[in-house]
């Protein structure tokens, strides 16, 4: 059994944003609902300061609120497949937002507009391209709800192709925002397989999920000061 | 000893009634609940969070009676806030007034109610989903 998670060592992360900018590249960010997105805290008392970084994605809960809430109105545009994947199905949204309510975490973003990142109005050469050449996941409308997705477009070929051993151990099919971090703050794979890193960090780092009292069972582990509670 | 067993004994002869109130409570809320999903209160199809007559809001402000700051932690609303509701939004729709845009709610409170085994529909910590 496969189960897909990713762990982000937040004492390794020094907030460069490199994440961020590979998932808007990835996933042609629509400005206003991004899929990731980075938290600051400043910490300590002056002149032991210092700043924390947590950079904040889907979670693909194993017990999704938000798909709880989608179900619960008869919506059923969320669904999560055999890999632990959540996604939207946009087709299928209404854009009621009973999602984002629900999520602890704050993730699903309700797109109110498909603007550009130029400030004139016009479309880069990337936001210019075709929506039939794009994933499912990729082919975002306005008044409808999307997030992170783990690259789904990624891990599908993975899939496909019957490698899904590989998910996480070759750059076509990892993720891209764990592919860029200069400080390897961030590892994605398959926890089941204990000789994976992901099952090794979880294991040695003490990395943990946030917010558990919501019962969501997050597969995004966390690595904190203090390890885990 | 026997004055602490009398005395304890007393005090959770006091305790039993404001017990039985509370699951009182919790017994009108689960069974407003179940006939909200029931649909024998009417809250409407209208299920955008943007409306403040919407599904959502009616079903928590109107129905349940939760207070605004109970969601909306951070902001304050006047005591008659929600008596003065649909005055305001007639006044909005003639172009007079605006409210203030609420503010993040915080889902710990949604907790108490949508926990697995709670009164709510279970939007969390549902093992076995």
């Amino acid at each position: 059994m496969t189960k897909l998670v990713r762990v982000i060592d937040t004492k390794r992360c020094m907030g460069c944003r490199s994440c961020l900018a590979a998932c808007y590249v990835e996933n042609h960010l629509t400005p206003g609902s991004p899929w990731n997105v980075m938290m600051e805290h400043e910490v300590g008392e002056y002149p032991n300061v210092g700043r924390s970084f947590v950079t904040m994605n889907c979670m693909h809960c194993e017990h999704p609120s938000c798909k709880a809430a989608c179900d619960a109105i008869g919506v059923k545009a969320i669904s999560k497949n055999a890999l632990g994947v959540v996604l939207i199905d946009y087709d299928k949204c209404i854009g009621c937002q009973y999602c984002t309510a629900a999520c602890p975490y704050g993730v699903p973003q309700y797109n109110n507009e498909i603007g550009t990142l130029y400030e004139n109005g016009e479309k880069t050469p990337y936001e210019a391209e075709s929506y039939a050449k794009r994933h499912p996941t990729h082919r975002k409308k306005v008044k409808t709800v999307e997030k992170c997705t783990f690259c789904w477009h990624k891990l599908e070929k993975a899939v496909e192709r019957g490698e899904t051993h590989l998910i996480g151990q070759v750059p076509e099919y990892t993720p891209s925002c764990d592919l860029v971090c200069p400080v390897q703050a961030r590892v994605f794979g398959d926890i089941d397989d204990p000789n994976s890193q992901v099952a090794q960090w979880v294991g040695r780092k003490q990395a943990t999920q946030i917010k558990k009292e919501f019962g969501t069972r997050p597969q995004v582990y966390y690595v904190l000061e203090g390890g885990d509670y | 000893m026997n004055k602490r067993i009398t005395c304890l004994c007393l005090l959770l002869g006091l305790m039993a009634p404001a017990g039985a109130v509370l699951a009182e409570e919790d017994m009108d809320l689960a069974d407003t609940a179940e006939a909200i999903r029931n649909g024998d209160i009417d809250v409407g199809k209208e299920y955008s969070m943007h409306k403040k007559r919407g599904r959502y809001h009616r079903i928590h402000s109107e129905v349940l009676g939760l207070e605004c700051e109970a969601c909306h932690v951070a902001t304050k609303y006047a005591p008659d806030y929600l008596l003065l509701i649909r005055r305001e939004e007639e006044d909005r729709a003639a172009g007079h007034g605006k409210r203030p845009e609420a503010d993040v709610v915080d889902r710990a409170v949604c907790l108490g109610c949508h926990k697995e085994n709670g009164v709510a529909h279970a939007f969390f910590g549902t093992a076995g989903q």
